[in-house]
């Protein structure tokens, strides 16, 4: 749509003097195929943090059904821990991800105990207005300590060219912390006593009660973990990108679509549903005008809640 | 049993005496502890801008444009038509929220502002002025730059001193082939990069326009999001090769472009800006470095040539340690504007000095822009928006000559 | 009052406290407390400048306050009517309501079109799409955080949609011509004032109408099956109830009020944008009323709007560290849904009982038993 804009315009506009490079450019940018690697890269890139934020949503999600309005704000938190201690002092970020992970455990172990503890049980509004009370303390709170302005950590980590596919080194830095975590995560699941009792717990929270699982407790650590990985996920986003206390609403909704698309409480399915997300997200902006591609996005959501409700991935609707 | 509300008595009891205190409140049957008004001893500026929220950085740094060049008046010995009155600055918060700029407009009113100025968000100045015009207190825009606040409308209280968007894509689809023609070299194909919200489509949307004008062919739109990375809109500023990058957008946006273009090794012949955040702040051109070398953006700006603009700077930075930017500078001209209306009128009386205001030609200002004067709709009829270029990761004026700091290097 | 004893005044609470319970148990009840909060309503704004004591209620709240106060009253009241009474909770009625606001403006400024008339076909228009939502969510049987999320989709979808295509005004919106450039002179007609006071009046008549509709729904046979829906879908369907038509006869009514909020909002502001009438805080800002003030309620949503809009008001305005407002704010939420998960219309009974249980005659709060509504 935009290309054949800029014909129009060339018929109105070039007449008397030029012509020939625009139109021929503008015609190339569709068949180029290193175009499409290198879109493939960015959506690989995209959907791997996409991934990394709706990780533990979803997780939070699975085990205590209640939807963390304040996850996106929980990310913000993060993104402030790293860029603070970098520039009061003077901390590698190598340091404060793994601080930011921590703070954001201790954060919603707080959270949890001070508030979701006692609306476990309460119709899903509630729990909706508190999460979502906790996201405006938190970004007020953020808002007044940091100002409004954008911030920076100013790496400029560049970039390496694979058979001319550009990979921003900060977005694939944040990719591999991405994966790792999920395989951290994921191993932690699977083969810990603690791993198996979350499990446990998201398939069947009276079952559990039953076989001695101290359920009070797996929620607690449930949210913290949670609250931890959207401190990963906002951690890795100064590495390269400029940060402002509203960047956790853009991540938040997209990670709310890829947790129904993966399957409520699937991690593969989160990551899948990041990949797709990521996918629609960066062809999407690339050949739609405007917001088309969020609204793709909203639409492919749409689609599979109605044809596939348990999601791509997910075992079946717990309701 | 009454005291339990005690609380709240005494919170809305001190709320009330503030409010007195620093008007003569109109409305306010029976008790009015100063007698004789306070007319005469001080005229009220209200400054509607958002302190808080996404625009609360920018607006905050507008706000204190407001007090300072109220501040620096009053150590000049005040206004001079009305025996040396004091000026006064109220502020209020709008949070960059349309549904508080006419309430914070009414509030201010009611604290006793004799004239208004913001908003910095078009649709938050747009409810702000309509307010102001149903109150008949006159608005000067500090900054806010959709043409449809005053042209779409009849108001009679309202102006801007500043050009809005038309004018700025005209101002640019003029200015910046021309300095690069001159130069001898070429530019015949334009790729836009805006902000997809009111202010960036507007702007495109006048682009679209002015540019086939000076035949320039648009050959790529690309919108960007709040929270967005650019690396695919680089990718396809890339692949459409304009000659011309033209940038609308706050400046996360632009240095987001600028990494995602380094990151893919692509360098356009021109980076352009059209009331560009990013290109006009030093500390945003530090961070975008070498890239942004030699860009060429439009906006209204502080007159480097005027030695007293140099003094307001300085005195600003030192004041407030913030930078000062163009939003600054142009929140600091329509202040200069309302206090000539003040003085013009001689009066604090909010009539007079809107007779005086739509009568007004002000040539004594820090804008880098012929004398203000302003039309029937209430638009500065020589609203300029010169041409910037980076150099050494400063904005330098550099075109129309008249308000040039140094030459253009090409 | 220093004179009368103590066991005096305990005796009198007593005697109030179950005068109001049998006041409660009548059926008149509801309408009775409504009727009082309307004709209260309807005064209002004329004592706002009156000073009792030295101070007036009008150095807190104007009655801009209180429009906006009852805008999101009237948009919780239509929202309250799906999502309280069957328990399908939506998360995306700003989609109806900006449809309302949009359908208004748009046929305004495009064909001219009265803006009453405008009104009525942006509701029936968020209707259509309430009941498409329905269709779609109910059929595949969508519920509980699955529908609330996919209503959300539904409102942000509308929200890029218009902001992206020019064609529906693109990310500026529109702006609200005055009375003149469609033929009509300032007043009811016209749909436009020059004082925020007959704003005040429209509203509240949106709002008596909106929860007289309700009310009677409450009251009849459909609000029974609703609430059977809410509290047992299966058995509901058990007992032969078409629990899928009567439920997207809820959305399809909530939908058509809430929009009413949205037209009302795009005629009292002067510009209406995709950022302001879709913006995912308005769909907080609608459901929150009905939450704070009692979900299911006929009187919740109001009440709930006069706890939640002023304070957020009287926050902003007597708070002086910009943005800590919205943290007290944020407080007084997660505090007043802890603490009171029944919603502000239990607080007069809550209050009534906690006074009987510090009087003497210890009479102790097993009362609490009939929670029921109102």
């Amino acid at each position: 749509m935009i290309a054949t804009m800029g014909f129009s315009f060339g018929s109105v506009a070039a007449l008397p003097s030029i012509g020939g490079l625009a139109t021929e450019s503008a015609m190339v940018a569709f068949i180029q195929p290193s175009t499409a690697l290198q879109l493939i890269a960015f959506a690989i890139l995209l959907g791997g943090i996409y991934g990394l934020v709706a990780l533990g949503l979803t997780m939070i999600f699975g085990v205590m059904d209640v939807i963390n309005f304040a996850h996106g704000a929980m990310m913000v938190v993060g993104m402030y821990t790293v860029w603070w201690t970098a520039t009061a002092f003077g901390l590698h970020p190598i340091l404060s991800i793994p601080l930011a992970v921590l703070g954001l455990f201790a954060l919603g172990v707080l959270v949890h105990l001070t508030t979701i503890s006692s609306i476990m049980d309460a119709p899903q509004e509630n729990q909706l207005i508190v999460t979502f009370g906790i996201m405006l303390i938190l970004i007020s709170a953020i808002e007044i300590t940091f100002s409004t302005d954008p911030q920076s950590l100013g790496l400029g980590l560049g970039s390496v060219a694979i058979a001319g596919v550009f990979l921003p080194l900060g977005q694939l830095y944040a990719l591999l912390i991405a994966i790792s975590a999920v395989v951290v995560v994921w191993l932690f699941l699977q083969r810990t006593q603690l791993g198996r009792a979350i499990r446990g717990t998201a398939d069947d929270r009276t079952a559990a009660q039953y076989v001695g699982i101290n359920v009070p407790r797996i929620d607690y650590l449930t949210f913290g973990i949670g609250a931890a990985l959207a401190g990963l996920a906002g951690a890795v986003i100064p590495l390269f990108q400029q940060i402002n206390p509203y960047l956790g609403d853009s991540y938040l909704i997209n990670a709310f679509v890829i947790v129904v698309l993966g399957g409520l409480g699937s991690f593969p399915g989160a990551l899948l549903g990041g990949l797709i997300v990521g996918f629609v997200h960066v062809f999407g902006q690339y050949y739609l005008p405007g917001s088309g591609y969020q609204i793709s996005i909203f639409l492919i959501f749409i689609l599979v809640l109605l044809l596939k409700p348990e999601g791509l991935l997910g075992g079946g609707v717990s309701e | 049993m009454r005291k339990t509300t005690s609380q709240s008595d005494r919170r809305s009891f001190i709320k009330y005496v503030g409010a007195a205190g620093t008007l003569g409140l109109a409305g306010c049957v029976g008790q009015d502890p100063s007698e004789d008004g306070g007319d005469g001893s001080s005229v009220v500026i209200g400054s509607n801008h958002p302190l808080s929220g996404s625009l609360g950085g920018t607006g905050t740094r507008m706000d204190n444009a407001v007090q300072l060049a109220a501040m620096m008046k009053n150590e000049n010995g005040g206004i001079e038509s009305l025996d040396g009155a004091e000026l006064e600055v109220i502020s209020e918060d709008n949070q960059g929220n349309q549904e508080l700029g006419g309430e914070v407009t009414d509030s201010l009113i009611d604290d006793g502002a004799d004239v208004i100025t913001g908003c910095f968000s078009s649709p938050v100045t747009n409810a702000a002025t309509r307010a102001a015009e149903r109150a008949g207190v006159p608005f000067v825009i500090s900054v806010s730059v959709d043409d449809a606040i005053l042209q779409d409308n009849d108001l009679q209280y309202a102006y801007r001193p500043q050009p809005p968007a038309s004018q700025m894509a005209v101002d640019h689809a003029e200015l910046m082939p021309q300095v690069i023609r001159n130069a001898g070299q070429e530019v015949q194909t334009a790729g836009l990069y805006y902000i997809n919200i009111d202010f960036g489509q507007s702007v495109r949307d006048s682009l679209r326009e002015e540019l086939p004008n000076q035949d320039i062919e648009i050959v790529e739109e690309v919108s960007i999001d709040f929270g967005e990375t650019a690396d695919t809109a680089a990718t396809q500023l890339a692949d459409a090769d304009p000659d011309v990058v033209i940038a609308t957008t706050y400046e996360a946006e632009t240095v987001e472009l600028v990494r995602a273009m380094d990151n893919q090794n692509y360098a356009p012949p021109f980076i352009a800006g059209c009331a560009n955040e990013a290109l006009n702040d030093v500390g945003a051109l530090e961070e975008m470095g070498e890239t942004v070398e030699g860009a060429l953006p439009t906006n209204f700006a502080l007159n480097p040539t005027l030695d007293r603009a140099s003094e307001v700077r300085e005195r600003y930075e030192s004041e407030f340690d913030e930078s000062f930017d163009a939003n600054v500078a142009m929140t600091y001209a329509a202040t200069e504007v309302i206090i000539a209306g003040i003085e013009e009128a001689g009066s604090s009386d909010p009539e007079d000095i809107n007779d005086a205001l739509s009568e007004i030609e002000v040539s004594d200002h820090i804008a880098a822009m012929p004398p203000i004067s302003f039309d029937e709709n209430g638009e500065n009829e020589n609203a300029l928006a010169p041409l910037f270029q980076v150099q050494d990761l400063d904005d330098r004026v550099v075109f129309p000559e008249e308000y040039a700091e140094t030459e253009i290097d090409l | 009052m220093v004179s009368v004893s103590n066991a005096d005044v305990s005796s009198r609470l007593d005697q109030a406290r179950r005068q109001y319970r049998t006041f409660q148990s009548k059926w008149y009840a509801t309408p009775a407390i409504l009727a009082g909060i309307f004709g209260l309503l309807l005064v209002l704004p004329l004592v706002l400048d009156l000073y009792f004591f030295g101070f007036s209620l009008g150095s807190w709240i104007s009655v801009h306050v209180l429009v906006i106060t009852l805008v999101w009253a009237t948009a919780a009241q239509g929202w309250n009517v799906m999502s309280g009474y069957t328990g399908q909770f939506s998360f995306g009625h700003a989609a109806f309501f900006g449809l309302g606001a949009y359908g208004t403006i748009l046929l305004l400024n495009t064909v001219g079109l009265n803006p009453w008339l405008g009104m009525l076909i942006g509701a029936t228009v968020a209707s259509l799409y309430g009941l498409l939502i329905g269709v779609l969510c109910f059929r595949y049987d969508l519920r509980g955080h699955y529908f609330a999320l996919a209503t959300l989709a539904f409102a942000e979808l509308l929200r890029h949609t218009f902001n992206t295509f020019s064609q529906l005004g693109g990310a500026s919106g529109y702006f609200k011509p005055l009375p003149r450039s469609y033929g009509a002179e300032f007043g009811f007609a016209a749909f436009q004032f020059r004082e925020t006071l007959p704003y005040y009046y429209i509203i509240l008549g949106f709002l008596v109408v909106v929860t007289a509709v309700s009310l009677a729904i409450k009251q009849s046979r459909l609000g029974l099956y609703l609430f059977a829906i809410r509290e047992d879908e299966s058995a509901a369907a058990a007992v032969g109830i078409p629990t899928y038509r009567y439920k997207l006869v809820g959305i399809g009514v909530s939908a058509f009020f809430t929009a009413w909020a949205g037209a009302f909002w795009a005629m009292y502001f002067d510009t209406i944008r995709p950022d302001t009438v879709y913006e995912l805080l308005v769909n907080v800002e609608i459901l929150l009323p009905a939450i704070v003030g009692g979900v299911g309620t006929v009187i919740g949503p109001i009440v709930g709007a006069f706890v939640v809009i002023p304070l957020s008001e009287v926050a902003r305005q007597s708070v002086d560290i910009t943005g800590f407002d919205r943290v007290i704010y944020g407080l007084l939420l997660v505090g007043i849904v802890l603490y009171s998960p029944q919603g502000a219309i239990s607080w007069p009974r809550r209050a009534v009982e906690l006074i009987g249980a510090y009087g003497p005659s210890k009479r102790n709060a097993s009362a609490t038993a009939d929670d029921d509504d109102e």
